[in-house]
């Protein structure tokens, strides 16, 4: 699963023409969605879960704001084996640039403004969709990734959705460091500094407004979500959460063995340079005392140390992967007490009847 | 509308409008036969928005926006889901349409690519009622459907299965609802945007051919349960800055809740004073409403619900444990060590 995910990820950044947009701009500060695309974007997050999906976001970038006015799906790796099967990523881009072309001639903002990716939980966070987010980068100046839960909308009754980007400085720091112990402690990166949110507002034309108006249901019936929204049992949800958080906690210390290791080997290293050099001198030493040519005081055969550091970024993205989780953790922990209580003084007066 | 006089006018109270170039007859007849279709045409919120905004986004010079509905047909063909919805680019001048049919060909794959389970099922027009040159853009449709039934496309399902062979296996169903015909008055004639679907039949007199074509309007809901869980608010307000949050969604939840608890206690009230006479229905649900709570001893109940509290606490607080170690791992940089 993880892996078709990250093909797709890498095969979205494969078409992208660059444009010209030269003028200083200024710093994004909000995304405007259509009621529309939020609509389309969760039906298709729907229709294919669990399975991960990912799509294109249409719009226009005006000023401080990013407006977000259409959206298509990319199709799922699954039913494209069925077709042409010996190259994906140009059916994926024949499939994107005849897509657009179609869009263009019904008179949709075809410009592309960043992508939405379906996730389960929050678990988002990883190289691909950085590595994605830079390829987009490279062809638009400003790009956004929302990001869609679809079983909180249809377990609990809860939209979820977020617009992230890359922060600036992770971007720089990205492209000219490694990430190094050393590297990130200088450059003062901090978790939370990977990716940045913004705030999402949700934009609908008149037109759309009068048909809801004609449609909207008695407002004081009760639908689906809301005996959704008022399920005691959210066991279901935290055991999941707590599952992810416990795969986590194993892959971050799996890291730190990693990094202990080479930390280790390291040392080893560097005491077995010490005494090597410190042979070296005390022999040198003997051999001026000798007359004789003093050998050369290099590192000799130690001098290549054990190796560039593994990287720590898989590191930092799982604990920003536990930090989510443990936030959606909070919010339904939160929630389900506040539910729990209600349901106690419910319960409590027909109790003491008895 | 130009209604002209014309020759094949069956019904006098309906409103007959005939278009001499086509050699065909529309009849828009108010519904008889909508019921005997049964489980009707379901249209989901998705597609509504589309033909709003393609309407909005119509080029200069027309006056309404076609284009092709996506969905799949259940219940024997007397359920049709109408899902999905894109716009076809077209021409119209007096009497005569021309459709873009490469663009619907080429929108279809491509739909197809992502939904391989939507078909056809057939078209929309903004616009109030079926007008003049419907009938062609019907027949159309009625040959790009697949599965489009006896009524509509008997004579032209020959090149229907050679037209679109892409399709055929998407809805498999014999049906002789489709192809739908959609209107949506996106000029809000009656003060309100008016939603209906048609589907054609052929108007036979006699021996001979048939004579023209009839749309019957057909049963039309539009589906509000994934918008709902949206949020109608969000989808139909200019402009929500903030997307409505786990706490919100719980007191709107709550307050529904209780607003609906006691409309039936007044409406219990009313009967138990005779002032609204009792219905037995309605009677029957409310105590079946009444049983479904559990009842518990109190120790039992309240055992469960101490555990359920403490689990949740537990969880919380290991969440909270977790996040503090996090954190300080990360101000003092020490995610090289095992936290």
């Amino acid at each position: 699963m993880a892996s078709s995910q990250q093909q797709q990820q890498q095969k979205m950044g494969a078409w992208g023409k660059p444009r010209e947009t030269s003028q200083a701009q200024a710093p994004l500060q909000s995304v405007q969605i259509d009621g529309r695309a939020v609509l389309k974007i969760i039906r298709h997050c729907a229709a294919f879960t669990p399975t991960p999906v990912t799509g294109e976001l249409l719009g226009l970038d005006i000023g401080s704001t990013l407006e977000i006015t259409d959206c298509f799906p990319f199709p799922t790796e699954s039913h494209e084996q069925g077709s042409k099967n010996n190259d994906s990523d140009s059916v994926s881009a024949d499939y994107q640039i005849s897509m657009m072309h179609c869009l263009r001639e019904i008179n949709v903002d075809n410009n592309m403004v960043g992508m939405y990716m379906s996730s389960y939980l929050g678990s988002y966070q990883t190289e691909a969709l950085i590595e994605t987010f830079l390829s987009y980068q490279e062809s638009l100046s400003r790009c956004v990734c929302i990001i869609h839960d679809p079983t909180s909308v249809a377990e609990r009754g809860v939209l979820s959705l977020k617009a992230l980007r890359l922060s600036d400085a992770f971007v720089a720091f990205y492209k000219n460091n490694t990430f190094t112990t050393e590297q990130i402690h200088k450059a003062g990166l901090q978790l939370d500094s990977i990716f940045e949110e913004i705030p999402l507002h949700v934009h609908n034309s008149a037109l759309v407004s009068a048909l809801m108006s004609t449609l909207a249901p008695a407002p004081e019936l009760m639908s689906n979500a809301d005996s959704d929204r008022l399920n005691l049992d959210a066991s279901a949800q935290l055991e999941k959460n707590v599952e992810f958080l416990i795969d986590n906690l194993d892959d971050l210390s799996r890291e730190a063995a990693v990094i202990n290791q080479w930390q280790r080997q390291n040392m080893r290293n560097n005491q077995a340079r010490m005494a090597f050099l410190a042979k070296r001198r005390a022999e040198n030493a003997a051999r001026r005392a000798a007359g004789e040519e003093p050998l050369p005081e290099d590192d000799g055969p130690m001098g290549r140390g054990s190796g560039p550091e593994p990287t720590r970024l898989s590191a930092y993205l799982i604990a920003n992967e536990m930090n989510t989780f443990c936030n959606g953790i909070h919010s339904l922990t939160s929630g389900t007490l506040k539910k729990l209580s209600l349901a106690s003084y419910l319960h409590g007066p027909s109790a003491e009847n008895k | 509308m130009a209604a002209a006089p014309s020759a094949p006018s069956l019904n006098a109270s309906s409103a007959a409008v005939s278009s001499v170039s086509q050699a065909h007859s529309v009849l828009a007849l108010a519904d008889e036969l909508g019921a005997a279709q049964g489980g009707g045409v379901h249209v989901h919120p998705l597609v509504l928005f589309n033909v709003c905004d393609s309407f909005i986004r119509r080029s200069e010079s027309s006056t309404r926006v076609i284009g092709t509905l996506l969905g799949t047909v259940s219940g024997g063909g007397s359920r049709v889901e109408v899902t999905n919805s894109y716009a076809v680019p077209h021409e119209e001048q007096a009497g005569s349409v021309s459709l873009d049919v490469d663009f619907h060909r080429t929108m279809l794959q491509l739909h197809q690519k992502v939904h391989p389970n939507e078909g056809v099922v057939g078209w929309y027009s903004t616009g109030l009622g079926v007008k003049v040159g419907d009938v062609l853009l019907h027949d159309f449709y009625a040959r790009e459907t697949p599965g489009a039934g006896a009524g509509g496309a008997q004579a032209s399902a020959a090149d229907g299965s050679g037209a679109a062979p892409a399709t055929a296996a998407a809805v498999p169903q014999q049906s002789s609802s489709l192809p739908i015909h959609l209107t949506v008055d996106t000029g809000l004639t009656n003060g309100r945007m008016d939603v209906s679907a048609y589907v054609s039949s052929k108007l036979d007199v006699g021996e001979s051919a048939p004579v023209g074509t009839q749309f019957t309007e057909v049963e039309c809901m539009v589906t509000m349960d994934e918008a709902e869980r949206i949020g109608p608010q969000l989808l139909s307000d200019a402009q929500t800055n903030k997307l409505p949050g786990e706490a919100e969604g719980l007191a709107s939840s709550v307050s529904k809740l209780q607003s609906v608890v006691s409309t039936a206690v007044r409406y219990v009230e009313q009967v138990v004073n005779g002032e609204t006479p009792a219905d037995a229905a309605t009677g029957r649900r409310l105590a079946e409403a009444v049983r479904s709570v559990p009842t518990s001893a109190t120790l039992d109940f309240e055992s469960a619900f101490q555990d359920n509290v403490q689990d949740v606490l537990m969880i919380e607080y290991l969440a909270k444990l977790t996040q503090t170690h996090m954190a300080l791992a990360d101000r003092l940089n020490k995610f090289s060590l095992p936290i």
